[in-house]
């Protein structure tokens, strides 16, 4: 049964993938680009999101090792594979899975430099970090690893179920500048965190007895909430808001730029945390040989590791932090020009050619997470938009993405994949992201 | 010239986007874990005055006994294959002894006997290792008490308490465990 649950863990994390939106952010002008910067331009007079459909995004990554180390078709045992992982893994070396449902989301311009849209979705992020340590004493156990520190300040993780509903304004504030932001409410369903823990245990040989554990500085805690009483509406609420902007230097030169979730979810409903904290040596049971026959060795052991590592269960509330993201990209256009027929009856240039380069940054609990996208913008016709794009990150410096936005009517159909290679080849696969969007914009 | 270049550039990306080459094989994925879990278990000192009554009368046996409810713990009880038990003692008495390590069921019925270790005058550095197989010794695993016995050989010496001398007792076991 264990074995299962390794294997499906080692499973989901060895096709896990990363919360980048490279491609998606500073690419046309359709809903999804709105939630990356809430203040890229809009040019269109309203849009209606499918319902549920509006915007699929998931992305999985880990950057502990490819799907080749542990599922090569080859002859070598399998535990030779995983133990060749493990002993490559870092604990800097994490997951993460992250997925976003646009349950509804639509806008609508409120006049010629003001365009509004609100909407609400759901999204799970998980991250894990790989604890390399615990990992390897589960494995091989303590026998051969006398002497060696266990550390458990690598148990990080943090486990979100959110869901956002968000109102943003876009306003457009001269030929070169458009600034916007979105104010956000969140709804935590499930939260479940850990990290700043600190620890460590090592087998030792004494003279005490041939033996010697010692736990040492203890102090971990997990706070959770929603564990028992699971609500797909949570009842934890937070603020925070998203800002933007896009400026043209010139016409062909623009910069896009914007933080997102900048804020909290106060936890106090449905509020489980626990701690464990404390100092301990344990040479094995002392035989005292005393004429009282009624000394009950395993009562005293159990009662000095209580009160030496006391552990403790309690409701307190918390507050944890969203992620905040940056997103920045700079972007040439070149090529020949094309006109786009827009609501005010105006016309805006366009060209059929872009190029620019774009980072993106999310702050996670050990260290930022940072990627940096090269891309070709290629617009095949008026209404079929094209992207493709090189990311360097943690997981991988050879992610090759693509994205197209088609204008069918008045649908817009947009779709991305990163790590193109990663499908190609799955065998070298460590992260996959996809978006997906259905949109009713009307111009 | 354009136009007519689109459905061309879009199979290509196509082709590119869904040629998967994939050599992986999911078959092979027995993850055996076999852990192996070192932990201290008993240890005592016994001096001469241990082994004379209150009327300085030799006491053969001095034994202690404790409970250990480690394998209320499922996990450990269903997946251990093996215990190898080791020992150390340091004999500095003029006398010579008998261990005997017993496992003992709920109600005291032995579980396992460890076979007896006999202890030389003045062994200072003895040391054993025993194995638990559970396939042939399945009883075992109903053990939930440790009890150690220290028999004193008989012997012309006589013991003297005023004589600090001392018998150590150390213990530790190895618990080899299959997932």
């Amino acid at each position: 049964m264990m074995r299962k649950i390794l294997f499906y863990f080692f499973l989901l994390f060895a096709i896990a993938m990363q919360a980048q939106q490279q491609i998606a952010f500073s690419f046309g002008e359709t809903p999804q680009t709105l939630m990356l910067n809430p203040g890229s331009e809009t040019n269109y007079k309203s849009h209606f999101g499918i319902p549920v459909l509006s915007n699929f995004h998931l992305t999985i990554g880990n950057t502990g090792f490819q799907m080749g180390d542990l599922f090569s078709n080859d002859s070598r045992p399998f535990n030779e594979k995983f133990e060749k992982v493990l002993e490559q893994l870092s604990p800097d070396d994490y997951i993460n899975l992250n997925t976003k449902i646009d349950v509804l989301n639509f806008g609508f311009r409120y006049n010629n430099k003001t365009y509004i849209s609100v909407g609400f979705y759901e999204e799970l992020d998980l991250m894990v970090y790989f604890p390399k340590d615990a990992i390897e004493v589960l494995y091989y156990g303590n026998n051969s690893f006398f002497n060696r520190s266990f550390s458990v300040s690598q148990a990080i993780m943090k486990a979100d179920l959110i869901g956002v509903l968000h109102a943003g304004i876009s306003k457009k504030i001269d030929e070169k500048l458009t600034i916007g932001g979105r104010f956000k409410i969140y709804s935590s369903s499930l939260n479940v965190e850990t990290n700043n823990n600190s620890g460590s245990i090592v087998t030792t040989t004494n003279t005490t007895n041939i033996s010697r554990l010692t736990l040492q500085n203890l102090d971990a805690e997990v706070r959770t909430s929603g564990i028992d009483n699971f609500t797909p509406l949570g009842r934890n609420f937070g603020i925070g808001f998203d800002i933007g902007l896009t400026y043209h230097f010139s016409p062909q030169l623009e910069f896009t730029g914007s933080i997102l979730d900048l804020g909290f979810v106060k936890y106090s409903k449905n509020t489980r945390n626990f701690t464990a904290k404390g100092n301990y040596v344990f040479d094995g049971i002392n035989f005292e040989h005393t004429s009282d026959d009624t000394i009950d060795y395993w009562e005293q052991l159990t009662n000095d590791l209580d009160s030496r590592i006391p552990t403790e269960e309690t409701q307190d509330s918390y507050t944890s932090w969203r992620p905040i993201k940056l997103n920045a990209a700079l972007k040439y256009s070149f090529g020949e020009r094309r006109n786009k027929f827009c609501y005010t009856k105006t016309h805006k240039q366009y060209y059929y050619n872009s190029i620019g380069f774009q980072m993106h940054t999310i702050m996670r609990p050990l260290k930022p997470q940072f990627s940096f996208t090269s891309f070709y913008e290629k617009s095949l016709s008026q209404k079929i938009h094209t992207k493709f794009s090189h990311t360097i990150n943690d997981y991988s410096s050879t992610i090759f993405g693509a994205g197209v936005s088609m204008q069918l009517g008045k649908l817009n159909i947009f779709g991305a994949l990163d790590n193109v290679l990663g499908v190609r080849d799955v065998s070298t696969l460590n992260n996959i992201s996809l978006n997906f969007g259905l949109n009713i914009i009307i111009d | 010239m354009r136009f007519k270049l689109v459905p061309l550039q879009i199979v290509i990306c196509i082709a590119f986007l869904f040629s998967c080459s994939s050599n992986l094989n999911f078959d092979n994925t027995n993850l055996e874990i076999e852990p192996e879990v070192t932990i201290p278990l008993v240890f005592f000192e016994l001096d001469q005055r241990d082994f004379l009554d209150e009327n300085d009368q030799e006491i053969t046996v001095v034994s202690d006994i404790t409970v250990f409810r480690i394998f209320d713990n499922t996990v450990l009880k269903d997946n251990l294959v093996e215990l190898t038990l080791d020992f150390e003692i340091e004999n500095g008495f003029d006398r010579s002894f008998l261990v005997d390590f017993v496992f003992l069921d709920e109600d005291e019925n032995i579980t396992y006997d460890v076979e007896d270790f006999s202890i030389n005058t003045g062994n200072l550095d003895y040391s054993s290792t025993r194995s638990i197989v559970i396939e042939t010794s399945p009883e075992f695993l109903n053990s939930i008490k440790v009890r150690v016995d220290v028999v004193l050989s008989p012997s012309t010496t006589i013991l003297n308490p005023d004589i600090e001398k001392t018998f150590k007792f150390r213990s530790s076991g190895t618990f080899y465990l299959k997932f």
